[in-house]
């Protein structure tokens, strides 16, 4: 596995986002931050260096097309994508779990 | 400064870190991209256009941070499980070597070149490393440029073989030039399919007149070496180019699916073209049943069947002598190992080509230029037929007797 893809939840943040349609760079800092409600701000030196080694990895493919006379790189996930994102899911559900019975179940 | 030159700037720093050149392209249009709507954006806003391409600077950050971050990702990677099965495999066959010296000892005749077969090996061995540190350096990319020169020069040296004089152990297809004999019948299928590869994966725009006229002659380009193998007896080579090359090509054309149809296909025409020569139909027949063939066709089957019998689970131990294996040096290595270390290590070696097939087919799927995925295949393919017929397959050696 790429050491990059290893650092915290952003990669799986990136596939969740990319299931529903493929979003190219730009697009995806703009959803990252949207959808987050402005928690998450992606850096550009972040982003493509994940968004690389996932292509590397095979979890997502990449297409070129020129929208509005602008080249873009699209991405898109692939069948081992989704498989990975679904794992990451549980794993982060049985995280999350771990830490609320911690805290106190509804103690927040 | 205006905005595309700040941009250039910003790229040309990003890109001064990223040590594998053949992705600046690619990774220059991607961010320049990005720039450009991020400036987009702001003007939009209704920021003035100086200002929009300042912030959207600022927003990329430090442009040598985002090359590192880059060049870290794409870092050329090494494969050091390939490699070490390559030299355990090496490190194998040198003991073989030192085995075969060590029974030579004291036997005139056989003592000089048996002695010699270790230092040789290690000579090659060296030059193997050599040339393998010189193909890891070199960009194979390059090499698709120069695929139409490759595929003529080789069909023209072909057909010099095929009216040459020159034979080598009653063979022809072996051209002389400079003093060095080449085996150019030999090599052409791994040539041809090189060249082949190059030609079918160019970036070609595909409503360009040469486009079409290229796809015009792909079968016939397929078809010609072909003819040449059938017209020069080159029954080995017709094999091997013919089975790469169609699945190769039906895998590019049309997915595994329709390329597993076509080895099929092939395999079928391959063996009913074999069945009628002779030495081959004969080499199969010693292979499942010695007793039916004619005892100068059977000698090997019996006497490697035999070699193998009297192996033992130990072996007969380092510097064992089994003087009727001809080729114990080459073909014969793998009987004459599990002749001489046992059934054990037999098993073993087996388990680390198996272990070594499947790592190949691992780093080929993460391979992701289509002419480099595709050299690869068909060079895994060339690999483990090369293992198959030297090791594990019996009927090629009968061929010949």
């Amino acid at each position: 596995m790429n050491r990059e893809l290893m650092k915290g939840s952003t990669a799986t943040m990136l596939l969740m986002l990319l299931n529903s349609r493929a979003l190219y760079g730009y697009e995806l800092i703009k959803e990252l931050e949207r959808k987050s409600e402005g928690t998450f701000a992606l850096k550009e030196g972040t982003l493509y260096p994940i968004l690389h080694a996932m292509e590397g990895e095979d979890w997502v493919q990449a297409y070129w097309e020129t929208v509005e006379g602008r080249k873009r790189k699209y991405y898109q996930i692939t069948d081992k994508g989704k498989r990975i994102l679904e794992e990451k899911k549980r794993e982060w559900a049985l995280f999350r779990n771990a830490v609320d019975s911690v805290l106190g179940n509804g103690g927040i | 400064m205006s905005r595309s030159d700040a941009f250039e700037e910003f790229l040309d720093e990003v890109c001064a870190q990223v040590g594998a050149r053949e992705l600046h392209g690619e990774l220059r249009m991607e961010l320049a991209n990005h720039l450009e709507e991020l400036a987009g954006e702001r003007e939009a806003m209704g920021f003035e256009k100086e200002e929009a391409a300042k912030w959207a600077l600022e927003q990329m950050g430090d442009p040598e941070t985002v090359g590192r971050n880059l060049h870290r990702v794409h870092k050329p990677r090494m494969n050091w499980k390939l490699l070490a099965v390559v030299l355990l495999f090496a490190a194998i066959g040198f003991s073989g070597m030192l085995s075969l010296a060590a029974a030579a000892k004291g036997h005139s005749g056989t003592e000089e070149f048996y002695g010699r077969l270790a230092s040789n090996h290690i000579l090659y061995l060296v030059m193997g490393i050599v040339l393998m540190l010189g193909l890891a350096f070199f960009d194979y990319r390059k090499l698709r440029r120069y695929s139409w020169v490759l595929y003529f020069v080789t069909l023209i040296g072909m057909t010099a073989a095929l009216f040459s004089d020159t034979s080598v152990n009653g063979a022809k297809g072996w051209i002389k030039l400079g003093g060095f004999i080449f085996n150019i019948m030999g090599w052409s299928p791994y040539i041809l399919i090189i060249a082949l590869t190059g030609i079918w994966t160019m970036n070609q725009n595909s409503s360009s007149r040469a486009f079409r006229l290229k796809k015009r002659f792909e079968l016939p380009m397929i078809l010609l070496p072909c003819l040449f193998y059938a017209v020069g007896h080159a029954l080995t080579e017709l094999i091997i180019f013919s089975a790469v090359v169609l699945t190769l090509y039906s895998w590019l054309n049309g997915g595994w699916r329709r390329s597993i149809v076509m080895i099929l296909g092939a395999s079928a025409v391959v063996l009913f073209y074999a069945w009628r020569e002779p030495a081959f139909r004969i080499g199969i027949i010693a292979a499942i049943d010695p007793g039916r063939v004619p005892k100068h066709a059977s000698y090997m089957i019996i006497n490697l069947r035999e070699t193998l019998a009297t192996a033992g689970w130990r072996g007969h131990g380092f510097g064992a002598l089994r003087d009727q294996l001809p080729y114990v040096y080459s073909d014969m290595l793998f009987p004459y190992l599990i002749y001489t270390f046992g059934y054990l290590a037999g098993l073993g070696l087996a388990v680390v080509i198996v272990w070594f097939i499947a790592q190949a087919v691992l780093a080929w799927k993460t391979v992701r230029d289509l002419y480099g995925k595709t050299l690869f295949a068909g060079m895994e393919r060339k690999t483990t037929k090369v293992t198959f017929r030297r090791h594990l397959f019996f009927y090629p050696q009968t061929v010949r007797y």
